[in-house]
């Protein structure tokens, strides 16, 4: 039985944090540096480099990092300050916070994805380079650049003619995409209009916290104006029973 | 060589189970149930019960040691807790408190 002695350091280069393949960790795991998943973890993964997760990696956990490189299965929201990328064998579940993300053809995605503004270019021609794969290939598994596209095109004009030529395969394509554009907003113009039934008038731009709905509510009730009454007009009504 | 390696920055809380050898230089707070060896190194800091196989500590270990097979303290190793293991080697320079049980 050796000694464990990681000869490597000694020479100056520095073994990237692994989780090997049978390890499990349970919890949070917070750090400075990239990390290799190829085992399992649960709970919280916060970074400021990369994750990786390796092709036999499990993630369970909300990730937040700067890039996320997948190779393996996230099942957890992840948020990216630069890029997240699915590589083929990929499987998320869970919504992707990023300025940039990156489907590779044969990865699998189920989830939300909402992309902040970007201004640089390179984000449409990777977009048209994911979307030249699918569209030789017939229908199938999940096709997750069908989420790209969406989300592109909401943000960038540029690639607008590129997502109409997806669009064709977009239509045989699961239904993962179709949430997209409903609740695609660009990030920091968000505006959530809340209506509580105690609150007569609408707000509209105010708020964009979401799911707040119950202390507005409450508050409303002592302080607001009563809501505006439906003064019905004079003359013969009918009465429906129901 | 170490198959699982917690680097320098990285803070782990939580638990963490496996069969493979797991090399620390980061910190590791909760709990650490390994079949095979751990090596904790010298930055390296663990305040977590460890149940292993072969435990060689060169940094902070705050908590139980449970060796199934031996338990290495080396000079620059600080361990505040109890150790359980049936062979203990403890090097001149390491520093150590708590109370040893050789009967496992």
């Amino acid at each position: 039985m050796a000694r464990q002695h990681n000869h490597l350091a000694g020479h100056g280069l520095e073994t990237p944090t692994t989780i090997g393949v049978g390890i499990r960790v349970n919890g949070r795991i917070t750090g400075e540096e990239d990390l290799h998943v190829e085992g399992r973890v649960e709970g919280a993964v916060v970074l400021s480099r990369t994750l990786h997760v390796g092709a036999s990696g499990i993630v369970a956990a909300d990730v937040e990092a700067q890039d996320v490189v997948v190779h393996g299965l996230i099942m957890g929201n992840v948020t990216a300050n630069g890029c997240v990328t699915l590589h083929a064998g990929a499987r998320v579940v869970g919504d992707i916070s990023a300025p940039r993300f990156i489907v590779a053809d044969g990865a699998a995605f189920r989830g939300r994805v909402a992309m902040g503004e970007s201004s640089d270019a390179r984000r449409s021609v990777a977009s048209t380079a994911v979307a030249a794969r699918p569209a030789a290939r017939g229908a199938g598994s999940v096709r997750t650049s069908s989420s790209r596209p969406a989300s592109s095109s909401a943000v960038l004009p540029r690639a607008a003619k590129a997502a109409t030529e997806r669009k064709a395969a977009e239509n045989s394509q699961r239904q993962s995409a179709a949430r997209d554009p409903a609740s695609k907003q660009p990030d920091d113009d968000v505006t959530v209009v809340v209506r509580h039934p105690a609150v007569g008038e609408v707000e509209a731009g105010g708020r964009a916290t979401v799911g707040d709905k119950s202390p507005q509510g409450a508050a409303p009730k002592k302080k607001k104006i009563a809501p505006v009454a439906r003064i019905p007009k004079p003359g013969k009504r009918r009465v429906t029973r129901r | 060589m170490a198959n699982t390696v917690i680097g320098t920055t990285i803070v782990i809380d939580g638990e963490i189970t496996g069969d493979e050898d797991l090399l620390v230089r980061g910190t590791i707070k909760g709990r650490v149930a390994m079949s095979e060896n751990i090596v904790v190194e010298d930055g390296g800091t663990l305040e977590a019960n460890v149940e292993a196989g072969v435990i060689t500590i060169h940094g902070r270990v705050t908590g139980d040691i449970h060796a199934t097979q031996r338990a290495e303290l080396k000079p620059t190793s600080r361990v505040v807790g109890d150790i359980r293991a049936p062979r203990i080697l403890i090097a001149d320079g390491a520093s150590f408190k708590g109370s040893v049980d050789m009967d496992g």
